[in-house]
């Protein structure tokens, strides 16, 4: 294998990532002075990584390390928003550890490690890559979760977390070594050329299902719930987004491989979105824990991002891209509401009123709520035209209504702290909230976020082929 | 004749028409005029002026509205104020705005019912009336929008302000009425939505262009099976809106537990944007659909019409008999529509507006009854007209252009519906008549419980503000009756068009101005 240097010029996005993590974690070590900007200072880290990506994206597709490592405009597309995701999280979570006396300079080197694993994950050309990436997200993801170590909830959350992580990881080596096994290759281009064999579909099947796994789509999405709800919330907002997004993105990657090795592959992604859509709203009817609810409408999102992958021919995935957007706008934004109320085992009473003390807080909610549930004039909306007009260009007729009257259905619980937030709350005590500038900025960010692409959509499209 | 001199005074003393500024922005300024209202609103600390802020912004779109009247060329085939900015490239969706006549009426109707909306609401603080003025907002836009993801927007956009004005000020008997009509109501939207969408990938297929321009998919001659889906989906979509039996059901618990000028705007406007939604979209892209679906139709408009009027003879609280009755007049306007007759579209554009403003009237007395006798139920024979005779005079005048009698403009709408439906299929007809029976059963029954009844009572009149606002309307109903000429000379040209699309020559008044040897 020829080290090329010009290979890590490649990968500067990573690096600044890699830099920032170290510098974060010695500053903690050596300096207390700087304990209280130490999320700002990631959250600078990965802006200045995102901004690369923004601005260095290749013509057509490049590789490097002798083939191991690969990348396009989509997929820096897709770094340029795991790292905004990160960056957006790591501002949340500076108040949350301190108050909660949390140690910070781990917690934001666990959180530059996901990200940087997402970010391998997603450019390995090679399986052995590939299953190195995703550990790399995935054990940084359960010992996040189980961060806040003396709360029950956080470290149950993390056990359970690991195990069906472990069992999908398991599923996924036992899929690479099945189609190494039959096919005799690691790296993604020969895959894509094979002709398909028993055994080698059935590694591609079990690829597949083990990436559903980590993705908690229906019907492996037991784990999700618990797991969302239990996390510290900066960790749950970074869960329901960056994991979601670097799965899809590999499912994208390996596309020519699954789709030449699986012959029913729409079949199942078809039956996998309609599912996780179906599936995660009627369990969120239900919810009376808007954190929970949270984590289940994250599956049925899933469930409108699986769709993204009928329509790659007519060009889904850049309408997955658009999604991505609006679903980490939509969701940090939502989960940055939840951080202002004071309150670890939420319920939807505990809203009353807040309308009325804290406007702004109020409207914003009720934005994130309707651009979740696809309102137009929201960047929801936008996304969901996005993939469901590609749906339709695909022929999906059925499977673009069942989606749509499913966005209207999930309105029955986006509107639920809706009826609370305004009321007079007269009865039962007014919420406290916790309102710090970390938590202001993230909203008032992803407010101008959602709103701004909702009224120009064009901005947030530019980058259609 | 009277008319016709009437209107060419009104137009030629439209000095404002000919400015280029006006042609190329009235639309939307009309539209955005409630943003005004809203700024006005939301400055003011006390909550008094900011209601006569609000009045004051909703007279002013009236104003406007009228002005649009006025410099409005009655005889043009196509769409006028064309205004058109790209919006979405990627999409090819443009901020494209026009009316033709009906969409003409339809904007004075919103405008007023607006007014009279905001008028008669009990102050309930500012954010109640920049709810309404949001609200007027959305509706303005729906009625002058030619592209299907604009029209779309406009569409939701009413759902919001409408889902708080019903939670946070209506009756609070049952707060989950809200969050059901917002459900059903975005439900058909969204069907909707799949229509245009797949309506944009017919046209991107013949035409290798990505575009939502009503006008541009008239070029287009789409496949049976393809309207047959479109022409459900729609009629699904505007079947809920308008509503139509079947889908019906959300109609009169949400108009009970609605404030008053909630209830206004939804009986008076929201329901005839489904009737407009029929006009605009279903009658030109769908015609072999709407032919071969056309006896089903018919028979879903009639049985609609005797289903309503036989539930409102039964109802126990006024609003709910006034809700069905609305029920039973959009079921016949939808027959109008369906009917596919010159004379049937004519009519039902006639009665849209008509019966805007006879439900507001009845809406109306019905809240004054509601505060005189301090309950929601229909009267057990009470004697308002001696106690109350001026109350009782409007409500017999209202009630009789429900009716349809001759001479108010209850009638002009049921009359050319009715020829319309004749010319096609006598049964059917027969079956809406009978509708038209229990309509005055129903109505007149009200009028004797409440009017002419033996249980005497000590209520004083309706005070003089609302003596003038009801005289105001019953010379509208009788004006309307006598002179319909007034509004079926705007929508004249504009049913041929719907009907003859593809024969009509498609330029707006715009170029039409500029290429002209004479201006």
């Amino acid at each position: 294998m020829h080290l090329n240097s010009l290979d890590f010029f490649q990968l500067i996005g990573e690096e600044i990532l890699v830099f920032s993590a170290v510098s974060i974690l010695l500053l903690d070590l050596f300096s207390t002075r700087v304990k209280s900007s130490l999320g700002f200072l990631s959250c600078l880290g990965f802006l200045g990584s995102a901004w690369w990506f923004l601005t260095h994206r290749p013509a057509g597709e490049i590789f490097g390390f002798s083939g191991l490592w690969h990348a396009n405009e989509w997929l820096f597309y897709a770094k340029m928003i795991i790292a905004g995701v990160g960056g957006l999280v790591s501002l949340l979570a500076q108040p949350y550890l301190q108050k909660r006396n949390l140690a910070l300079g781990e917690f934001y080197f666990l959180l530059f490690s996901a990200c940087i694993g997402a970010m391998l994950c997603i450019s390995a050309n090679n399986l052995a890559v590939l299953v190195v990436g995703v550990e790399l997200l995935s054990l940084s993801s359960y010992i996040l979760c189980g961060f806040w170590r003396s709360n029950r909830a956080s470290a149950e959350a993390s056990l359970k977390y690991f195990f069906n992580g472990a069992i999908a990881s398991a599923i996924m080596l036992y899929a690479i070594a099945l189609l190494y096994g039959s096919h005799g290759h690691f790296d993604f281009q020969s895959l894509a050329s094979q002709t398909p064999n028993t055994l080698g579909s059935l590694g591609a099947l079990l690829l597949m299902l083990s990436i559903g796994y980590k993705l908690a789509l229906v019907p492996f999405h037991w784990w999700a719930a618990d797991v969302y709800t239990g996390a510290p919330t900066p960790v749950s907002a970074f869960l329901v987004t960056v994991p979601k997004f670097t799965f899809f993105s590999l499912l994208w990657v390996l596309y020519p491989i699954l789709q030449n090795l699986i012959d029913y592959w729409a079949e199942l992604v078809v039956s996998f979105a309609l599912l996780s859509m179906l599936v995660g709203n009627f369990i969120a009817l239900n919810q009376q824990n808007p954190k929970r609810m949270l984590a289940y409408s994250s599956i049925t999102h899933s469930g409108y991002l699986a769709l993204g992958l009928l329509a790659i021919e007519q060009g889904g995935h850049w309408a997955m891209l658009v999604y991505f957007c609006a679903y980490a706008l939509s969701s940090l934004g939502a989960f940055a509401v939840l951080m202002a109320v004071d309150k670890e085992q939420q319920s939807f009473k505990d809203y009353t009123g807040l309308g009325r003390i804290h406007p702004v807080l109020g409207v914003s909610w009720l934005l994130f709520m309707f651009s979740l549930g696809g309102f137009p004039l929201s960047v929801g909306f936008v996304a969901k035209f996005a993939i469901f007009y590609k749906v339709l260009a695909a022929d999906y007729l059925w499977l673009m209504v069942i989606g749509l009257l499913n966005s209207v259905l999930s309105f029955f619980y986006y509107l639920k702290i809706g009826s609370f937030l305004f009321k007079q709350a007269d009865s039962p005590p007014s919420p406290i909230t916790k309102l710090n500038w970390q938590l202001g900025l993230v909203i008032v960010a992803t407010v101008a976020g959602v709103l701004g692409f909702g009224i120009l959509p064009d901005l947030l499209l530019g980058f259609y082929s | 004749m009277l008319v016709d001199w009437l209107m060419t005074i009104w137009q030629d003393h439209a000095f404002w028409q000919d400015q280029a500024f006006w042609q190329d922005h009235a639309l939307s300024i009309l539209v955005l005029s409630p943003a005004l209202g809203l700024v006005l609103v939301y400055s003011i600390r006390s909550d008094v002026w900011a209601r006569r802020m609000a009045v004051l912004s909703a007279l002013l779109s009236c104003g406007l509205s009228l002005m649009l009247w006025g410099s409005f060329v009655n005889d043009f085939n196509g769409f006028q104020f064309v205004e058109r900015y790209a919006w979405v490239k990627n999409w090819g969706v443009d901020y494209h705005l026009g009316i033709d006549g009906i969409g003409l009426l339809m904007l004075v109707l919103t405008a007023f019912l607006f007014s009279l909306a905001i008028g008669v609401s009990a102050n309930k603080g500012k954010h109640f009336f920049a709810c309404l003025l949001w609200l007027e907002i959305g509706t303005l836009g729906v009625f002058c929008a030619l592209d299907a993801v604009l029209f779309y927007v406009f569409w939701e956009w009413v759902l919001i302000p409408m889902y708080f004005l019903i939670r946070l000020w209506g009756s609070q008997e049952k707060p989950q009425v809200a969050r059901q009509f917002f459900i059903i109501t975005m439900a058909g939207s969204v069907l909707m939505l799949a229509v245009f969408w797949s309506m944009a990938v017919e046209y991107q297929n013949a035409y290798q262009q990505l575009s939502f321009n009503f006008v541009d998919w008239q070029r287009l001659e789409f496949a049976p099976t393809f309207q047959v889906f479109g022409l459900w989906g729609l009629l699904i979509a505007f079947g809920i809106k308008m509503p139509l039996v079947p889908l019906h059901s959300w109609q009169p618990i949400t108009y009970s537990q609605a404030p008053l000028g909630a209830q206004i705007l939804l009986s008076g406007i929201l329901s005839k944007m489904g009737a407009y939604g029929l006009i605009r979209l279903v009658v030109p892209f769908f015609p072999y659909a709407l032919n071969y679906y056309a006896t089903l139709l018919w028979w879903l408009c009639a049985v609609g019409m005797v289903y309503a009027s036989l539930l409102a003879l039964v109802q126990k609280k006024v609003v709910w008999l006034i809700a069905y009755s609305s029920m039973a007049h959009l079921a016949l306007i939808g027959l109008g529509i369906f009917s596919n007759t010159a004379d049937g579209l004519q009519g039902a554009a006639v009665f849209m507006f008509n019966h805007g403003v006879i439900v507001s009237a009845l809406l109306l007395l019905a809240a004054m009854l509601h505060q005189k006798s301090g309950t929601e139920l229909l009267g057990a024979g009470w004697q308002t007209f001696r106690s109350m005779p001026w109350f009782s005079f409007a409500l017999v005048f209202t009630v009789l252009a429900s009716v349809g009698l001759p001479g108010l403009n209850g009638f002009v709408g049921e009359i050319f519906i009715f020829s319309g439906i004749f010319s096609k299929s006598w049964p059917v007809a027969l079956v809406a008549v009978l509708s038209l029976v229990l309509g005055a059963g129903y109505m007149l029954r009200f009028v004797r419980k409440t009017c002419f009844g033996v249980q005497t009572n000590s209520w004083t009149d309706v005070t003089n503000p609302q003596k003038m606002l009801l005289l105001f309307l019953m010379l509208l109903m009788l004006i309307l009756g006598l002179f319909p000429m007034l509004l079926l000379k705007p929508i004249e040209h504009s049913i041929f068009y719907a009907l003859n699309l593809h024969l009509i020559d498609l330029h707006s008044v715009n170029t039409y101005l500029k290429t002209c040897p004479c201006t």
